[in-house]
């Protein structure tokens, strides 16, 4: 019996790829932000869309993590 | 991607719109409508996984509070999705006119109507008619282009945003907006209950639940993801937006603002504007014709559920399609797009117009979905709303929605900041509620049904069905074994073992 057929491979693999990369760009994204806006300071105007952006970034990097363990 | 065509669009119109009233601040503004969407979606995804039929919002009112109910959601969902056809038809157009913009700088006056731009109000009823015209054909849109789409609109978002930060991105005049610039708090409510717009996808994908193979297992699995993607675009796009550009220049660009923020990025600013130009285009197309078939997915509900003439839910012989409703509220929406046109900020009119109608069919969601919780907690629910608290009511658990009655709160507010601050939109939404409510208590009367009451319903039977058509079997066992168990301790014969 075939569990995996090649084409839902290919799509795997292209969905953990997309799930960590857009991940660790968000984090750095809301990092950069963050700290060129002194988002302490000014945390409603850009401090907490900062916080957002990475923690959004947090978020996608778990679902990878969800998606190599279910494999 | 589920859906995403659908929900991603709505960025490429609300931008504009919020940014113009809630200015310096507009990045707040859409956080904080988010933050309400986002419990929007929760519940969206605990009751479309739980209940996945045709009619969303209206079907989960009339399940949890009844006929009557369910009608004034209904009416109020139509009203959005006739609006949808207008303002998204609108909008589309207005992104084709980024690459004619002497198209977009017409301003005629005819009478009293000034600032009327003829040309822009012909293409929308072209789109419509095009629209109108597919869907009575019955040509539906591939899922794997709206597949194709999703991803394409996903990677260029995130490209913008990303270039445009790291390249364009000045964070002192975000700050010097924010300082100088922050609006009025009648501008701010307006502009916050405008930025639900940009989430308004939720409920023309839950439509689509029944026709979604095994809903319980896919549902879940995808929505939050895509709740999550559309809350964090909404508020990067205006944080970027604020950052790059001044708010007037933003706001002066309300028909193309994606285009326009991305046509301004170093480096990418040359093709990334056109591009997106033609994807908000294309994708603001497809979200105009989900209006056109939500209409149809709501009427005929409501039709099966007697709340409407059979006459809606009739399907044309030849075209095998529901033409009398995809013509009916087609017409409805070219008629709000014209009369919109005749103000001189078209989409603003018809933004203050849709968020009525959202409002109140999410805050009856919302109390349905805490009703249910009481009232039928045998069906189950594959996703529940997280932090719930235990009650014990006649030898039943029950699972009280905090997150719920925080959600309700939330709509409750942007419900109150529409009728505070939409000057039409608080007007024209309770008349076309009036007005359905007084053909609803038209039809029920000659068809001697009750007005306020309920039809008698037989919903073990009804979800027994659904859960067999959506091949969700192992969910279908846990529910029998769960009324046998409630059955048994009840001591009542169980009518489900008869089959």
């Amino acid at each position: 019996m075939t569990f995996n057929s090649p084409v839902s491979k290919r799509a795997l693999q292209g969905r953990v790829v997309y799930q960590l990369f857009s991940g660790i760009l968000f984090i750095i994204l809301g990092i950069i932000i963050f700290i060129r806006s002194d988002g302490l300071k000014h945390f409603f105007s850009a401090g907490l869309m900062a916080v957002l952006l990475a923690g959004f970034g947090v978020y996608r990097i778990l679902l990878f993590l969800r998606i190599i363990k279910g494999n | 991607m589920w859906g995403y065509a659908d929900v991603g669009a709505d960025v490429y119109v609300a931008l504009g719109l919020v940014v113009a009233a809630a200015q310096g601040a507009a990045n707040l503004a859409f956080a904080l409508a988010g933050l309400v969407y986002v419990m929007i979606g929760l519940a969206y995804t605990e009751l479309a996984s739980a209940y996945p039929v045709a009619g969303g919002g209206q079907f989960f009112t009339l399940r949890g509070l009844g006929d009557f109910w369910g009608f004034v959601a209904g009416s109020a969902l139509l009203l959005d999705y006739t609006i949808d056809i207008a303002l998204f038809a609108y909008a589309s157009t207005g992104y084709v006119n980024f690459f004619f913009p002497s198209i977009a700088k017409i301003s005629m006056s005819f009478g009293p109507f000034h600032g009327v731009n003829p040309i822009w109000a012909l293409e929308t009823l072209l789109v419509i008619l095009f629209l109108v015209w597919i869907n009575i054909r019955g040509i539906r849109q591939s899922s794997l282009l709206n597949e194709v789409l999703g991803a394409v609109d996903i990677i260029t978002e995130s490209t913008i945003i990303i270039m445009g930060f790291v390249f364009a991105w000045k964070p002192e005049l975000l700050i010097h907006q924010w300082n100088t610039q922050f609006p009025s708090l009648h501008n701010f409510m307006y502009g916050s209950s405008l930025a639900i717009i940009s989430y308004v996808g939720l409920e023309s994908i839950s439509q689509a639940a029944q026709e979604t193979r095994r809903p319980a297992t896919v549902i879940p699995r995808t929505s939050i993801s895509l709740i999550l993607t559309v809350f964090i675009f909404a508020t990067a796009f205006s944080t970027l937006g604020l950052g790059v550009l001044d708010w007037q220049t933003l706001a002066q660009a309300e028909a193309n603002p994606v285009a326009k923020l991305a046509s301004v990025i170093p480096y990418i600013g040359v093709v990334a504007g056109p591009f997106a130009a033609l994807l908000g285009a294309t994708i603001l197309l497809i979200s105009s014709n989900s209006g056109v078939m939500s209409a149809s997915r709501v009427t005929y509900s409501m039709s099966q559920m007697k709340l409407i003439s059979p006459w809606f839910d009739a399907v044309n012989p030849k075209f095998r399609t529901p033409v009398r409703t995809i013509v009916f509220f087609s017409i409805i929406g070219i008629l709000e797009a014209m009369l919109s046109a005749l103000t001189p900020r078209v989409l603003d009119t018809l933004g203050n117009m849709y968020a009525f109608g959202a409002s109140l069919g999410y805050f009856l969601v919302f109390i349905s979905l805490i009703k249910l919780r009481f009232s039928d907690p045998y069906t189950p629910r594959p996703y529940m709303m997280p932090l719930n608290i235990k009650v014990k009511k006649g030898g039943e658990t029950i699972k009280v929605p905090v997150l719920g009655f925080i959600g309700m709160l939330g709509v409750f507010l942007i419900l109150f900041e529409v009728i505070l601050t939409h000057t039409i939109g608080r007007i024209a939404g309770p008349v076309w509620v009036l007005g359905c409510l007084g053909y609803y208590i038209w039809f029920r009367r000659s068809q001697g049904l009750p007005v306020f009451k309920s039809i008698k319903h037989d919903w073990e039977k009804k979800t027994i069905e659904v859960l067999t058509s959506a091949e969700e079997y192992e969910l279908l066992e846990i529910y029998k074994q769960t009324l046998k168990d409630r059955d048994k301790r009840l001591a009542r014969p169980n009518k489900n073992d008869i089959q």
